[in-house]
């Protein structure tokens, strides 16, 4: 069984970075083929970006930026702390991937309260409805480059809900596996390993390595699924994401969707951002 | 199998260890400085019994950066830098409490067994050690002849591990303990280089190899003055002792450790042959490998 633990560490490794740099490969394909699609001479040249009818609010501006620093504090720890690529760092990359997970723990509830306890909460907008998954072809066949318009029902495309939707599931396993390989006695003589997998059939050893092996493969899935959300935010709205991150004001539009037939049924009050195209 | 712990020194060990420093391995090193004289050196006037931290006696010669002879063809220094044995546990201690065949006559080291009462001395101070030494596989069979004998001849003498003039403190020495954890390539690993280059597993030799303080050593594992093969039952690595080599203490917390656990030990020296051996690695590795040659 240790055996096959072992040989599931090195496949993935092997997978997740084959995948990653296909990934990586087929994104730079796709900007490649904006090229003679038009959109990206449509975009880049003749600057139409999608349109707004709604900027982003500061607050849930504020906390992305924060979760992607400690984000992307976490990924570049973890994989010091698994493939450790510099001398003496083990230590300081440890209280890194502590602090910044108490942070991004922090942040992930701040981001639940706003989204369902707030003034303005939000989390309609990444609740998947009929509506939405009756976009997913026409959705798909946009960025496959079978079709220029791109259905628009709501803020967040039925795609882009899935992902966030899944991030924040993400990131719940994420927590729990990675509390689980804590070792240290520090919850009355246990460690948090012990109390999260002490449950489970088998030695609490062996679950803590399987639970590594789950919190390593869910960060490879953030970093693939992040490497995709950053590229379809720069090449598909370079205007929001500078005003994401208070480069660009981004211009708004409130009658953006108004002139457009297909966005009539967009709920009143979103932020739509709009695949140019059609 | 023992209770001794990774990161506790006890007594027995705390005094015979050493430091990584440049001056580490057998004495004297062979350096590059400059020409020596062929002429033999005459005999002389000296007191040999003043203590050594007086920079008198032995030192008075090997205390000069430029002592140097022409041996076997090579320029070998006698140095020994006082700071550094000054400043060493045996710092106290006169020269000739190791070098006990020390003559009043130049060269003093034309006897082929100097360097082997120096780098046994050890065990007239540091008996339990020594016996302990004796039960293990390093130990010479002093006895063995042909192609055993240059074997035996091989093998590890205390100071070919410890180092010479600068053995470090270990007990109550954070520096002393921080520098014989970092050692264990000087200490194994320019001898067993197979050994050595296959410990790369991600959480033990990877970050071994990269400082971390946490990583276990090579003697973490398998032990130190009466290491057996890891194929015998006595080994700390055979897979009888496993559990309770990876669950001693300053490790994997004892009651959360099997078997089955345990036997992951077999990554910490064979994640590099699985990585060569996967198919997909292989895949990617040739694909790289063709757009670069091309």
């Amino acid at each position: 069984m240790a055996i096959l633990l072992t040989k599931v560490n090195v496949w993935l490794d092997v997978i997740f970075t084959g995948l990653w740099l296909v990934v990586v490969v087929g994104l730079i394909g796709h900007f490649l083929l904006s090229i003679p699609t038009g959109r990206f001479r449509k975009k880049w040249i003749l600057k139409e970006w999608p349109k707004h009818d709604w900027a982003p609010p500061a607050l849930p501006k504020f906390m992305h930026f924060q979760h992607l620093a400690m984000m992307g504090l976490l990924g570049f720890s973890g994989m010091y702390i698994r493939f450790p690529f510099f001398d003496g760092g083990r230590t300081a990359m440890r209280y890194v991937h502590y602090v910044a997970m108490v942070i991004v723990g922090l942040n992930y509830f701040w981001r639940l309260w706003y989204a369902f306890f707030s003034k303005e909460r939000d989390y309609k907008e990444f609740a998947i409805g009929k509506k939405d998954l009756q976009t997913v072809l026409g959705v798909g066949a946009y960025y496959a480059y079978l079709s220029n318009s791109k259905p628009h029902v709501a803020k967040y495309n039925v795609f882009q809900k899935g992902t966030y939707d899944l991030f924040a599931l993400l990131m719940l396993v994420q927590g729990f596996t990675g509390l689980s390989l804590l070792t240290q006695p520090i919850l009355f003589g246990l460690s948090p390993r012990e109390v999260l997998l002490g449950w489970l059939p088998g030695s609490v050893a062996m679950a803590g390595a399987w639970a590594r092996i789950v919190h390593y493969s869910v960060n490879w899935l953030f970093i693939i699924l992040v490497t995709v959300h950053m590229y379809l935010a720069v090449a598909e709205d370079l205007p929001c994401s500078l005003d994401f991150f208070g480069l660009k004001k981004l211009e708004v539009d409130p009658d953006a969707f108004h002139h457009h037939d297909e966005h009539e049924s967009a709920p009143a009050g979103l932020a739509a951002a709009h695949a140019e195209g059609d | 199998m023992t209770s001794r712990a990774r990161g506790t020194w006890g007594h027995a060990r705390a005094v015979a260890l050493f430091r990584a420093a440049p001056a580490f391995g057998q004495a004297p090193s062979v350096v590059a400085t400059r020409p020596a004289s062929t002429v033999p050196t005459a005999g002389y006037d000296l007191d040999f019994t003043l203590p050594t931290q007086s920079k008198s006696g032995c030192l008075v010669c090997h205390g000069d950066p430029d002592l140097v002879r022409l041996k076997a063809g090579k320029i070998t220094s006698y140095h020994v830098p006082a700071d550094q044995y000054g400043s060493s546990v045996h710092g106290s201690q006169q020269c000739v409490a190791c070098h006990l065949d020390f003559a009043y006559k130049l060269p003093h080291d034309t006897d082929a067994a100097w360097q082997l009462t120096a780098k046994t001395a050890c065990r007239n101070c540091h008996d339990e050690q020594f016996i302990a030494f004796g039960k293990g596989v390093h130990q010479r069979a002093v006895d063995a002849t042909g192609t055993r004998a240059s074997i035996e001849a091989a093998k590890p003498l205390c100071g070919d591990c410890h180092g010479s003039h600068g053995i470090q403190k270990l007990t109550d020495s954070k520096p002393g303990q921080a520098a014989m954890h970092a050692s264990g390539w000087q200490v194994c690993g320019r001898c067993h280089q197979d050994y050595w280059d296959s410990y790369d597993d991600y959480y033990h030799g990877a970050a071994y190899k990269r400082g971390a303080e946490d990583a276990p050593a090579c003697w973490d594992c398998h032990g130190w003055h009466d290491i057996r093969p890891s194929k015998e039952r006595g080994s700390r690595v055979s897979e009888a002792n496993l559990v309770e080599t990876c669950g001693q203490e300053g490790c994997h917390k004892r009651s959360t450790v099997d078997e089955e656990f345990a036997s992951y030990a077999y990554a910490i020296h064979n994640k590099r042959a699985l990585k060569r051996e996967n198919p997909v690695y292989q895949a990617i590795r040739s694909l790289f490998r063709f757009i670069w040659k091309d």
